[in-house]
């Protein structure tokens, strides 16, 4: 029965993470977030070539730093709901382990007292 | 199916409900963006570890009026529940902090109260294993009794001493509704989960007191 929970721990841990791992998180960039890309994306073009591709290249970096940025929010949101499912894990983990234990305490003991009988 | 088991398979399919509508339901927060969804289960883990305490406390007080047994236990492992809920907080807690302050750890009034409130806590489990069987059951009611008088404090710290860094706690009640909804249901799954736990806990810690007691009287009979 306690292997059971085991498994069921591990399945509902597995079946959580394929949930937040597949499922699509929808991403929002606010027009404050824009801006400031923009701007430093700016700030660190020093292409002393034509308009164009100056634009270009201020259009890729803008786009690179919304991404590093959307990357770094999401490192964060997954590291926690990951040690939040790690740590329910196990402790459910340990309180099956216990159980266990304690079934086996019960067997010795019911064995014990045949073997007395 | 029993009980328990009834009331786990409740928190399991609440939690895939909450994780719907933490992820595809509330809006997303303009200023923190996808790392406001911490949030979620940072603070419903904070307010079942209220609960938690709430619980060893009035348990407490049930074992010191009445001296029965059942009470301690459930206290104790409401006690051990609420400080795992305390390792969720204080985990999730400073991933947040490094998000949003560019820190992980900030010595703030509701920082500080809630670390003392969960060192307490861990002092109760110390305190039980120290102590002889008679007196620890006393002494560990009085010490659950007295640590939830931190509770208050901890909740009510930002607007006890101003200018901490967490908002006050009416900023939860001012969500927008798909926040409040996701919120509450995340809130009511962690909710179940601690009735599972608790559930589970007791009837192992019940079997292990009967077994040490069979024990006993076996060791005393030969």
């Amino acid at each position: 029965m306690y292997t059971g929970l085991w498994i069921a721990v591990l399945i509902v841990f597995g079946l959580f993470f394929g949930l937040f791992i597949f499922s699509q998180i929808p991403v929002a960039i606010t027009q404050d977030e824009v801006s400031i890309a923009v701007s430093d994306a700016i700030a660190e073009t020093n292409a002393q070539v034509d308009e164009m591709e100056i634009e270009q290249l201020v259009i890729q970096k803008t786009a690179e730093k919304l991404e590093a940025r959307q990357k770094k929010r999401l490192r964060f949101l997954v590291s926690a709901y990951f040690i939040v499912w790690l740590i329910f894990s196990v402790y459910a983990l340990h309180l099956a382990k216990m159980q266990n234990q304690l079934q086996k305490r019960l067997e010795q003991l019911h064995n014990g007292l045949q073997q007395k009988e | 199916m029993t009980r328990t088991q009834l009331v786990g398979v409740l928190a399991a399919i609440f939690l895939f409900v909450a994780i719907y509508f933490v992820f595809s339901f509330a809006e997303i927060e303009t200023t923190m963006l996808e790392v406001q969804k911490i949030f979620y289960f940072h603070i419903s883990s904070a307010l079942t570890l209220f609960l938690a305490f709430g619980v060893t406390c009035l348990f407490s007080i049930l074992y010191l009026i009445k001296r029965v047994d059942k009470y301690d236990t459930i206290a104790l492992v409401s006690t051990e529940i609420g400080i795992v809920f305390g390792v969720v907080v204080f985990t999730t807690g400073p991933i947040w902090a490094r998000f949003a302050w560019n820190t992980w750890w900030n010595w703030e009034p509701r920082l500080t109260s809630a670390l003392i409130l969960w060192l307490t806590y861990i002092g109760y489990l110390i305190l039980r294993s120290a102590l002889a069987e008679e007196k620890k059951r006393v002494y560990s009611a009085v010490l659950g009794i007295i640590s939830f008088l931190n509770v208050p404090i901890v909740y009510f710290s930002v607007e006890l001493w101003q200018g901490g860094l967490h908002p006050d706690t009416t900023t939860k009640m001012n969500l927008p509704p798909t926040m409040q909804i996701a919120w509450l249901i995340s809130w009511l799954a962690l909710i179940l989960l601690y009735l599972f736990l608790l559930m589970f806990r007791y009837r192992a810690e019940q079997m292990k007191l009967e077994l040490d007691t069979i024990q006993y009287q076996q060791m005393g009979e030969s």
